[in-house]
C-alpha cells in the first residue's frame, strides 16, 4: 500500500477492519433487510475506502470467468426461452407419462434436474414452475409435491456441472477446474441422488396422486408442437447451446476459459437473432435482452469478490486455514468430510455464495499440507457437494427455493418455511450422506 | 362530462354489480359510498380474473402461460366458470374495487383525459380534490363525441 490508509491513520489493525467488514456484510445479507447487491457493493466500497485494497487490487479480485459465464448464460437463456422450448419439454413429459400424475411428477423432476445442470437453478425453476402449475390445474392435483420436488431437483441437478450452480461456477473459475472435471467427479453421485430423490418423492406423494380419465385424455390430446412459437429461433438457440457445451468439453484443447466461452455463446446468439433486422428492431431486441440480465446477481458477485479479496489480502484466511488443519489433525479424510458437512449445514441457513467465496482462498491455503494443489481435489468436490446440496435444507438456503415460494404464494399455494424444512431437511441430510459415502469410496 | 353517472354502492353484491354493468351496457362503474365519496372502480376484468383458473392470471413475464393455453391446456367448461363465479357472486363489490385506477380532478387539462383513455381506460371518474367526492365521469364516448359535434 502506497498511500497511508484510513485504517492505519485511525490506528486500527487492518486485519480486524477487513474481517469486520466481511462479518458485517454477511450479517446484513442474512437479515435480508437490504437488497444483497446493495450490501455487497457497500462492503466493497468500504474495503477500498478504508485502505485495505487499492482500486486496482479490488478489481483484480473480480473473477471474470464467473461474471462472464453468468452473464453469457443469462443472455442465451433470455433469447432462447422466447422460442417456447421449455413449454414443449413440459408438455412432452406430461404426454410421455400418459397423463398420469405420478409419472408426470417423476418426469418433471428429471427434466428439471437435466435443465438445471445446463442452466442456472433460478432460471430453471422460473421456466418450469408456471408450466407445472398449468398442468396441475388441468389434472386437478395438488401442486405442492410438484413444486417441492422440482426445487430440490434444480439444486441437485445444478451440482453436476460447472455451469449448473453458482458455487460451481466460482469454484471452477477460481481453482481452474474444467467442465469435464466437474462432470467426471460429480455427475456420478448426482445421478444416484436424483434416482433416490425421484423414488422418495414417488413413495411419499406420487403414488397417492390420481386424475380422472377425462383429464388425462385432455393432456394426451395436447400438441406440444403448438408451444413452439418460433422454430427458427429454436434451431438457432439449440445450435448455440450445443456449441457452448462442446466448447466447455473441449475447453482444454481450444484454450478458452469459461468466461470467454459464455460470452462467445451470448455474442453468437445475439448475432443470429438480430442479423437481417432493421437498426431500430436490433436496438429494441438487444436492449430487451440486456434488460433481462439479472444485474442484482452480477453486482452482488462483484461486490462480494472485492470483500473477500480484501480479507484474503490481509492474510487472515491463511491463519484460519491453519487452525482448521490443526482441528482435523491435517488428515485429508477428516478435512474433506468436515468441509462436506459444515458446508451443507451452513448453506442450509446462509447464502452459499459468500460462504464458497470465502472458503476457496482458505482451502487453497491448505495446499502445502496435502502435497500441493493436486492433493486438494477431494476438498473441492466436498465443498461443491456440501454447498450446492445444503441449499436444499431450508427455504432460505438457496435462491431457487425462495423464487418458487414466491410464485407459489402468489398462486394461493402454501409454501412455508416450516413445512418446507420438515420435508426438505431430512432429504438433504440423506443426499449429503450419499455424498459422504461417495467421497469415502472414491477419494478419501 | 356526465355529472349524474350510474354508480355502485360498496355493499352491492358482485352479482348485482355485474347485472348493473349489463343493464347499462358498461364495462366499468365507479363505486361511491352513501356520502358521495369516491371509493374506486369496479371493472369487468376484476370479475374475469376471478373466474379464470388462478394460474392464468399469474404474472406471465415470459409468455409461458399464454403459450401453454395456445397449445390447448386449461380446458374449462362453462360449468367450471360459473362455479368459480358463484364463489364471489355474493361478495360485496367493495371487496373487488380497483383503488389504483386513474382519476381526474377538475383542474386537470383535456390532455390528461385523452392520455388515460389512450392508455386503455373506458371512462375516468372526476373527483373533487378537496373532499374526495365524485363529481362525474368522462367516458371515451364523451371524448369521441366532442370531436365530431360542432359547438
Amino acid at each position: 500500500m502506497t498511500a497511508p490508509s484510513f485504517a492505519l491513520i485511525a490506528g486500527l489493525n487492518p486485519v480486524w477492519v477487513a474481517v469486520g467488514i466481511l462479518l458485517l456484510t454477511y450479517a446484513a445479507i442474512m437479515t435480508e433487510r437490504l437488497n444483497r447487491a446493495i450490501v455487497a457493493l457497500l462492503g466493497a466500497v468500504i474495503m477500498i475506502a478504508a485502505g485495505i485494497l487499492t482500486q486496482t487490487e479490488a478489481v483484480s479480485g473480480i473473477d471474470f470467468n464467473t461474471i462472464g459465464l453468468l452473464t453469457g448464460m443469462m443472455v442465451i437463456v433470455s433469447i432462447s426461452r422466447k422460442s417456447g422450448i421449455f413449454e414443449y419439454l413440459a408438455i412432452w413429459a406430461a404426454k410421455l407419462a400418459k397423463g398420469s400424475p405420478a409419472g408426470i411428477l417423476a418426469l418433471l423432476v428429471l427434466v428439471t434436474a437435466v435443465v438445471s445442470a445446463l442452466l442456472d437453478n433460478v432460471t430453471t425453476v422460473l421456466l418450469i414452475v408456471p408450466v407445472t402449475l398449468v398442468i396441475c390445474t388441468q389434472l386437478k392435483v395438488p401442486p405442492y409435491p410438484f413444486l417441492l420436488s422440482q426445487v430440490l431437483a434444480s439444486n441437485i441437478g445444478g451440482t453436476a456441472t460447472l455451469i449448473g450452480d453458482p458455487p460451481n461456477i466460482i469454484i471452477g473459475a477460481q481453482v481452474g477446474l474444467s467442465f469435464n472435471d466437474f462432470l467426471i467427479n460429480l455427475a456420478p453421485v448426482i445421478l444416484v441422488i436424483i434416482v433416490v430423490h425421484t423414488l422418495a418423492i414417488h413413495l411419499i406423494w406420487g403414488r397417492a396422486l390420481t386424475a380422472t380419465p377425462e383429464d388425462r385424455a385432455r393432456i394426451m390430446a395436447l400438441d406440444e408442437r403448438k408451444a413452439i412459437t418460433d422454430v427458427k429461433l429454436l434451431v438457432k438457440s439449440l445450435v448455440v447451446l450445443a456449441g457452448v457445451l462442446v466448447a466447455f468439453v473441449g475447453a482444454r484443447f481450444i484454450g478458452l476459459e469459461s468466461g470467454t466461452i459464455g460470452m462467445a455463446g451470448a455474442a453468437m446468439l445475439l448475432l443470429l437473432d438480430n442479423a437481417g433486422k432493421t437498426a431500430e428492431k436490433q436496438t429494441e431486441s438487444v436492449t430487451h435482452v440486456f434488460n433481462e440480465v439479472e444485474w442484482v446477481t452480477l453486482f452482488f458477485f462483484i461486490g462480494l469478490f472485492i470483500v473477500v479479496k480484501g480479507v484474503e489480502h490481509t492474510g487472515v484466511l491463511q491463519t484460519v486455514a491453519t487452525k482448521m488443519l490443526e482441528a482435523t489433525g491435517g488428515k485429508l479424510e477428516a478435512t474433506g468430510l468436515g468441509i462436506l458437512w459444515s458446508s451443507a449445514l451452513l448453506s442450509a441457513v446462509v447464502d452459499n455464495i459468500p460462504f464458497v467465496a470465502t472458503m476457496i482462498p482458505m482451502i487453497k491455503a491448505m495446499a502445502p499440507a496435502f502435497g500441493g494443489p493436486e492433493g486438494l481435489m477431494p476438498l473441492w468436490w466436498a465443498l461443491s457437494l456440501g454447498a450446492c446440496l445444503g441449499g436444499n435444507g431450508t427455504l432460505v438456503g438457496a435462491s431457487a427455493n425462495l423464487t418458487v415460494a414466491g410464485i407459489a404464494e402468489r398462486n394461493g399455494i402454501s409454501f412455508r418455511f416450516i413445512t418446507y424444512t420438515k420435508h426438505a431437511f431430512p432429504m438433504m441430510i440423506l443426499h449429503v450422506a450419499i455424498c459422504h459415502a461417495y467421497l469415502m469410496w472414491r477419494y478419501l | 362530462m356526465d355529472t349524474d353517472p350510474v354508480v355502485l354502492a360498496p355493499d352491492t353484491t358482485v352479482a348485482a354489480a355485474v347485472q348493473s354493468l349489463l343493464d347499462n351496457r358498461l364495462l366499468a362503474m365507479p363505486v361511491v359510498d352513501a356520502q358521495g365519496n369516491y371509493l374506486g372502480v369496479f371493472r369487468k376484468n376484476l370479475v374475469i380474473s376471478g373466474v379464470l383458473p388462478q394460474v392464468a392470471t399469474h404474472d406471465d413475464r415470459f409468455s409461458q402461460i399464454a403459450r401453454m393455453i395456445d397449445a390447448g391446456l386449461l380446458t374449462d367448461t362453462l360449468h367450471d366458470v360459473r362455479a368459480r363465479f358463484d364463489l364471489i357472486a355474493q361478495d360485496p363489490v367493495g371487496l373487488h374495487v380497483d383503488k389504483e385506477a386513474p382519476v381526474l380532478h377538475p383542474d386537470q387539462s383535456l390532455v390528461a383525459a385523452l392520455f388515460y383513455i389512450y392508455r386503455g381506460r373506458n371512462f375516468l371518474p372526476v373527483v373533487d380534490r378537496s373532499n374526495g367526492r365524485l363529481l362525474g365521469v368522462i367516458s371515451a364516448w364523451h371524448v369521441l363525441e366532442s370531436m365530431v359535434t360542432k359547438s
